[in-house]
């Protein structure tokens, strides 16, 4: 019997195509982009809709250890136990190598859909979990406060109005760069779902003597019938040939993977990995973690390679901080700072680009970050999806690691 | 059943009851519970709020105007970081403000508070100045359950009522009437209930210069700006300033039907008997406007002993938050969070989305709503560090030290935790936070 994946899904019955309380901010922002009434259609239109699929690397990833500047010796003095022993790591360039759990990714690496942004952070890093997420999520500095994720302010405007959703956040997780007025959907523990459907039925009897109980209950029932749609969609998909690793994010990917397939045109995915913040017996944590993700993420590549999908589709990596140069006392590393990010894709210009963080010369022994992660955010805005990006992203200066 | 009735009574004029709070009021007699429960209402915050210094936005504002030299550039940077500034001390107090209501030993009171709030509005995105928020916040507080001549005669002086509903510009030839409009319509006798747009004119121009002295940041007579002349208002004629108007308003029976209208709906929220409203509004005139009557006597009718109300209600974002923080003891590792779950849900203190307040009841509810209800009790729930004691201590974490087989125990928190029975019935027989979870999930848990 196969499993049904229900999914939750957040302010969109068909009548309802906004989320409620954003239709006045629609306006606000439709006045600043160049004038002009919001294009409905610019950024998708049918199948050939491009999709972001974004994977946070929840804890702070260790990036040193991910892209490894195997040949500088700082790196051997700094981690003496926590190192990778060079003749493991996977060869990139002349100068920085992967983690050898990442082999999985060298087929993605060698056919040059693959980039990689070295030394990635931002001025005045802040270390904390919460408020550098919240900087990754919203691009605004710590001063400014805005709840709303980068994704949505920049989107807003551009979203198609005839679809139900424009994101989806595959397994329970914040919403982060998806946060405020954009359409996002929750896939959620099918069990429960099921569990939830099947009763469903056998109550609106009993509430009729409770009004309150009775709205209730009818707003359950718009939100099941809402995600059935597009749990019929995902019907339409035949199972993938490629297998993903065990778990829920091997699961997650492969439901992001379908989602893709069956052409439902939402325009970002976000899926978590968590387990990256590895102040203590870092080495086999890390070494299984980018297991999962190389694994995952080559099931994926073939996947949509094999779908004819690959060309519309853009994944990233990103994570709250890198670690600490410096090994700690527990086989582990502390919160840092800059660190590279993964990009893969049909679009994308494979190669490394950015520089590796200097080892010597650092920044109250954290590294210095060369790209500012705004202006990766940029690129995809303007060779992603060929949209000016808004506000302070603005002026960032965006790089060349997609075709456009 | 005097369990269920306790429970009822401590959900509504509170937050999630925890069983201890229920054991101690179960005995008594719904006299005897409001009695107990307005003894206790505070007058003043239990927690410390935050301090702002440096003198209101409005003061700051006004000092960087006058610095001349100051190059354009720098004097509009400086002038987003004073509105930064602001912004960020409005989000210290909303964050203060939900601890309080965690945190307070008189649950009564915030929910008091919060009803003021919502009825005498003002909204920070207006205001904006967490200063004066916070100084009406503390002046409802003050006056809760007790004098409502001097709650309504301190809101109208109070510095955020009077920049929100345009106290300031409201001068001698260029009457403003957002505040006299609202004051009759919202405030005091309800729309439509005897009084005219004369009225509000009139009343209008008696609120002449009354405002808040742009240099000091607090209220002032200012009678340069106020129209001495002659008013009529509701029948009445005289040389009337605001303070006349409100003593007027004060003599009319129509006033404190409306006040008790607008309890009866928070707390009750059925349909009001019309012969029960005059009655509680002759309670309150006898009581000369003194608060605590009128309560007991709502807390004691039979409307709201009623059981059928059991669960009648919707549970604010507010309360939902608030609820379950107390009732589940769960720590705030991140105070922004908890702040913006309310916003997403439809709620921010400080924020009421109209004058009209937020008008609750199924409006709660909508698919996207009820969807981010879910999803906060899935991240409340599910996350390892949450629910300390449930998992060190079992069920007895929320019963108390008793001895209750696993089946009794699951039914007893089924008790605790709703107000009716779940729509969906639990698996009783799978880990406790499992079934707290799935409780937590149900549509009974958004009832009180």
């Amino acid at each position: 019997m196969k499993r049904r994946h229900f999914i939750k899904l957040a302010g969109a019955s068909p009548l309802i195509l906004l989320a409620p309380g954003c239709a006045k901010k629609k306006v606000a922002q439709s006045a600043t982009v160049g004038g002009g009434a919001p294009q409905a259609n610019v950024v998708s239109s049918g199948s050939t809709a491009r999709v972001l699929v974004l994977i946070e690397l929840k804890g702070g990833n260790d990036g040193l250890n991910t892209v490894i500047p195997y040949r500088d010796q700082e790196y051997d003095r700094l981690r003496p136990q926590l190192g990778i022993k060079q003749d493991r790591i996977l060869t990139l360039s002349d100068d920085v190598g992967l983690h050898p759990s990442m082999d999985s990714l060298m087929t993605s690496w060698k056919a040059r859909d693959m980039a990689i942004i070295q030394g990635v952070g931002y001025e005045s890093p802040n270390r904390s979990h919460f408020k550098s997420i919240e900087i990754w999520e919203t691009a605004l500095s710590d001063d400014d406060s805005s709840e709303d994720g980068w994704l949505v302010d920049q989107l807003e405007g551009h979203i198609r109005t005839d679809q139900d959703t424009d994101a989806i956040a595959v397994g329970q997780q914040e919403l982060g760069p998806l946060r405020g007025s954009m359409r996002t959907l929750t896939l959620e523990d099918p069990t429960r779902m099921a569990q939830v459907s099947r009763r469903l039925g056998r109550i609106s009897e009993r509430a009729s003597a409770n009004d309150s109980l009775a709205h209730i209950l009818r707003v359950q029932s718009n939100l099941l019938g809402a995600t059935e749609r597009i749990e019929d969609r995902l019907q339409t998909v035949p199972p993938l040939k490629h297998a993903y690793p065990k778990g829920e994010f091997g699961q997650h990917m492969e439901m992001a993977t379908k989602l893709i397939v069956s052409e439902l045109p939402v325009m970002v995915l976000k899926v978590t990995l968590g387990g990256f913040d590895t102040h203590a017996g870092q080495a086999g944590k890390q070494a299984r973690l980018l297991g999962q993700l190389s694994a995952a993420l080559s099931a994926m590549r073939a996947n949509l390679i094999a779908h004819g999908a690959w060309e519309k589709t853009l994944v990233m990596t990103y994570s709250e901080f890198g670690r600490r140069p410096a090994q700690n006392g527990s086989k582990g590393t502390d919160h840092g700072t800059a660190a590279p990010q993964l990009v893969w894709g049909g679009g994308v210009r494979g190669g490394l680009y950015g520089r590796a963080p200097s080892l010597t010369n650092l920044a109250n022994q954290d590294l210095i970050h060369h790209v500012d992660f705004r202006q990766v955010y940029a690129t995809i805005m303007r060779d992603w999806w060929g949209l000016p990006a808004r506000g302070a992203l603005g002026s960032h200066k965006p790089l060349d690691f997609l075709k456009g | 059943m005097s369990m269920q009735d306790a429970r009822h009574f401590l959900a509504r004029t509170g937050f999630a009851p925890s069983m201890f709070e229920i054991e101690q009021l179960a005995e008594r007699t719904p006299r005897e519970r409001i009695e107990q429960a307005l003894v206790n209402v505070r007058t003043t915050p239990s927690t410390a709020p935050p301090a702002f210094e440096g003198g209101s936005l409005m003061q700051r504002q006004r000092t960087l105007r006058k610095e001349s030299d100051l190059e354009p550039m720098e004097k509009r940077s400086k002038k987003r970081a004073l509105r930064r500034s602001a912004r960020k001390g409005m989000m210290e107090l909303a964050y203060w403000w939900y601890d309080e209501m965690i945190r307070t030993p008189s649950p009564l009171t915030e929910r008091l508070v919060f009803f003021w709030h919502n009825h005498f509005t003002t909204s920070a995105q207006k205001v904006r100045d967490p200063g004066f928020m916070l100084d009406q916040n503390l002046l409802l507080r003050q006056h809760a359950a007790g004098d409502f001549k001097a709650l309504l005669h301190g809101i109208s002086r109070d510095p955020a009522m009077l920049l929100y509903l345009d106290g300031q510009s409201n001068v001698k030839r260029k009457p403003n009437e957002n505040f006299a409009r609202e004051l009759l319509e919202l405030f005091t006798l309800g729309e439509g209930e005897g009084y005219t747009e004369e009225d509000i004119r009139e009343a209008a121009r008696a609120f002449t210069g009354w405002r808040v002295n742009p240099k000091t940041g607090a209220f002032e007579f200012f009678e340069r700006k106020h129209d001495a002349g002659q008013k009529t208002f509701l029948g009445q004629t005289g040389a009337f300033t605001g303070q006349d108007i409100l003593d007027i308003l004060l003599t009319r029976p129509r006033l404190s039907e409306h006040i008790a209208e607008r309890l009866w709906k928070e707390f009750v929220g059925s349909e009001p008997d019309p012969k029960e409203i005059v009655r509680l509004g002759r309670v309150f005139r006898k009581a000369d406007y003194d608060l605590k009557p009128l309560l007991l006597e709502l807390f004691t009718s039979k409307g709201f002993l009623d059981e059928s109300l059991h669960g009648g209600q919707i549970k604010s974002p507010v309360e939902l938050i608030v609820g379950t923080h107390r009732l589940f003891n769960v720590p705030i590792s991140n105070p922004k969070r908890v702040v913006v779950s309310g916003r997403e849900l439809g709620q921010a203190p400080f924020y009421p989305p109209t004058v009209k307040g937020w008008e609750g009841g199924t409006s709660w509810i909508t698919t996207d709503t009820l969807y981010r209800r879910q999803q906060l009790m899935h991240r409340i729930f599910r996350v390892e560090e949450n629910l300390p004691e449930v998992r060190a201590q079992g069920a007895s974490a929320l019963l108390g030290e008793g001895n209750h087989t696993p089946a009794q125990a699951r039914q007893q928190i089924q008790a605790l935790l709703l107000p009716v029975d779940p729509v969906h019935l639990p698996d009783t027989d799978g880990d406790l936070i499992e079934f707290i979870y799935s409780l937590a999930l149900d549509p009974a848990y958004q009832l009180k």
